[in-house]
């Protein structure tokens, strides 16, 4: 069979260099201990260590960069339960039910089980990601520029439409991110555009000096801003000794079904480009609950809450990587930077990228895997170091952080544009947040600006002008019709809950 | 700090802070119009409706039609101290400190990036590390001696880390290894 060839290709690529396995366990490390600490993130940890990657073969790269990604997610468990505060966005839900089984005393069975269904959640969507990438691949070589033009519009509309409660708002942002991507050389003619003569900025600017200016600056300006937070290690003195995952086996069973759930909503909510963890744990939280027997028992320390919520978030990584590896469209803010890390490397994901570079591919898959696993281990045995790592204080941490990134940036191109560039962006981060502008829609209106509009000239040269070609090519013309229906819902929805408040 | 300066600058920091909406939403249609403009001056080989100034001129549009609208939202509103859910509860008299922390930081961190080929990352980043730390660190009595400890020691393992290790290459600098 064709497929079992490629495993094996791909394993024998990752047994050629061996020490991608250790980059997979420092990945995985490290990615915990960004996941962990509240106020570092799965993005910030990858896009921190991105650059370190430079060095490497894309092979080790992508395994160093898949363990953040499956650490990072999986490690906010640890602040949820234990202090409260989701460690990244995509363990909100977890410290819902989390913290209230902590002060039950059943910290270890709420860590055991968030960790175990990280796991099996992760595998769940490994195994869509296999069975989907390739159909969808051989589908999506058909794609022309009105198709992938639709699909782009379909993932900022509905990254923008998500993020706020205003939608005007978002808006903005997406426009600001768009525009930020029109900075630079035209794609299509090359005409220099609001370069200001400045040479530096005629190749626009770098995802990764955006990615870092946005999400890493804002979190240490707005530590500056309370002082009290920049000590504060609350730990919840709870004695927990963690024997095998924390739960029986008949506990296990019974919540199969919520994981098979949650799994699927993960996976679903990871395909589509935009979208990820951050969304996918509290709507599977929310979906559990309301499919549950026993509703009032979410909030007080159920169970249920905690496997919900792991088991989505990371069933969102396996499938975050589909629309990245078929058709080039990251599938969430960590799938962004990846598109980056691996263009750098010389690889253009997209429909070809299965006859391009197949072993590359299925040693993904294999990586992602052996990451889960790396995952499950690391995270349980170590998981009194990573307490300890949750002491440090952030006065320390930051600056520390800034100097990494500082480093990251300055290191792409050795040009003090860069850093200068991530600096200006921080303060445009920090402002949008000052002003509850959300973040999300700018990072992938900047990250998408450039395919969107090249697709979107490219189809209107394709067929001479004539918009209509968008509607009456099948695909396209779902996916934009689709869109535009949801924007339309998703007004009035605002409409009337803004309406239901007065 | 004198009372007065501090006092005051509260007051300056209270007032836009009432009005950051309507701030933003000028600085917008300012922003959109300038765009706008540059994007009329961009060079077009086609003589189609379709160039390169096509899109930009869409986005300077869009925001120019969303911002007015944001504005007039907020004139109609009553301009409210809610607390964001970034902002954390400050006490408007500390206004004025927090400011100036924030500013002292991004200095900090403007002087470094500048200053970094120059000096060289070593040298530079243990001077910003010392400076930074100092600045965040809350306690009431600064110890001198673990920070600066803290900066060098942090410094040199970053740095033998990114250039032998990674193989990133950071300025030497003025210093001579």
């Amino acid at each position: 069979m064709l497929k079992m060839q490629l495993f094996l290709e791909g394993t024998r690529l990752l047994l050629s260099e061996p020490t991608c396995f250790l980059w997979i366990i420092f990945g995985v490390t490290v990615g915990i201990t960004f996941g962990a600490i509240p106020g570092l993130t799965t993005t910030m940890a990858i896009a921190t260590f991105v650059p370190l990657t430079y060095s490497l073969s894309p092979v080790q790269a992508m395994c160093t960069i898949i363990g953040l990604f499956v650490g990072g997610i999986s490690g906010g468990l640890i602040s949820a339960i234990l202090l409260n505060i989701p460690g990244t966005p995509s363990s909100v839900a977890t410290c819902f039910d989390g913290r209230p089984m902590a002060l039950k005393g059943q910290a270890d069975k709420a860590i055991g089980a968030g960790i175990l269904f990280s796991f099996l959640g992760t595998l769940f969507s490994i195994a869509a990601l296999v069975t989907i990438a390739p159909i969808l691949a051989s589908i999506a070589i058909k794609f022309g520029p009105h198709e992938y033009f639709a699909v782009i519009f379909f993932s900022l509309s509905l990254i923008i439409t998500l993020s706020s409660s205003s939608l005007r708002k978002g808006l903005i942002a997406g426009i600001l991110g768009l525009m930020l991507a029109t900075v630079g050389l035209d794609p299509i003619v090359a005409s220099p555009r609001f370069t200001f003569n400045i040479v530096d900025v005629r190749s626009g600017f770098n995802t990764l000096t955006v990615m870092l200016g946005m999400y890493a600056i804002p979190e240490i300006l707005l530590s500056v801003e309370n002082l009290k937070s920049l000590s504060q290690s609350q730990i919840l003195q709870t004695e927990f000794n963690m024997r095998g995952f924390g739960i029986t086996f008949s506990e296990f069973k019974s919540q199969i079904i919520n994981y098979l759930r949650s799994s699927a909503i993960g996976t679903v909510i990871g395909i589509l480009p935009g979208i990820g963890g951050g969304t996918s744990n509290i709507i599977a939280y929310t979906v559990a609950k309301e499919q549950s027997k026993n509703p009032e028992e979410f909030g007080k320390g159920k169970l249920d809450g905690i496997v919900a919520s792991e088991t989505a978030n990371n069933a969102t990584i396996g499938s975050a990587m589909i629309p990245l590896l078929t058709l080039g469209i990251p599938g969430d803010t960590n799938t962004a930077i990846m598109l980056g890390a691996l263009a750098i490397h010389g690889i253009t994901p997209g429909p070809l990228i299965f006859e391009n570079h197949g072993p590359l591919v299925y040693g993904i898959f294999i990586a992602l895997v052996l990451a889960s696993f790396a995952m499950l281990v690391i995270e349980t045995l170590g998981l009194k170091v990573f307490v300890k790592a949750l002491e440090t204080p952030k006065f320390l941490l930051f600056p520390m952080i800034f100097v990494v990134c500082v480093i990251g940036a300055f290191g792409l191109n050795n040009r003090l544009f860069d850093a200068a560039a991530m600096l200006v962006f921080g303060i445009l981060g920090y402002m949008l947040c000052k002003l509850e502008y959300p973040r999300p829609p700018l990072i992938l209106g900047f990250v998408l600006g450039s395919l969107f509009e090249t697709h979107f000239r490219r189809a209107l040269m394709a067929s001479q002008g004539d918009i209509s070609d968008f509607f009456t090519r099948p695909i396209s013309a779902v996916f934009i019709i689709f869109t535009l229906g949801y924007v339309v819902y998703s007004i009035f929805k605002l409409k009337k809950a803004s309406r239901a408040q007065c | 700090m004198n009372l007065v300066y501090t006092q005051g600058g509260n007051i300056l920091l209270g007032r836009i802070a009432k009005n950051k909406e309507i701030i933003l939403s000028v600085f917008l249609i300012l922003l959109s119009l300038g765009y706008f403009y540059s994007a009329t001056t961009i060079k077009t080989i086609s003589k189609s409706l379709i160039n390169a100034q096509f899109v930009p001129k869409i986005l300077g549009v869009g925001l120019l039609i969303l911002s007015i609208a944001e504005f007039i939202d907020n004139l109609r509103k009553q301009p409210t101290e809610k607390s964001t859910t970034c902002e954390n509860a400050n006490d408007p008299s500390e206004r004025f400190q927090i400011f100036i922390r924030i500013i002292i930081t991004l200095a900090s961190m403007a002087i470094y990036i500048t200053l970094l080929r120059p000096v060289g990352f070593l040298l530079m980043t243990c001077i910003y590390m010392f400076v930074q730390i100092s600045i965040l660190n809350p306690a009431k009595k600064l110890d001198i001696f673990k920070t600066l400890a803290f900066s060098v020691v942090f410094s040199v393992v970053i740095y033998f880390l990114f250039v032998h290790v990674f193989k990133i290459m950071l300025p030497r600098g003025i210093l001579s290894f």
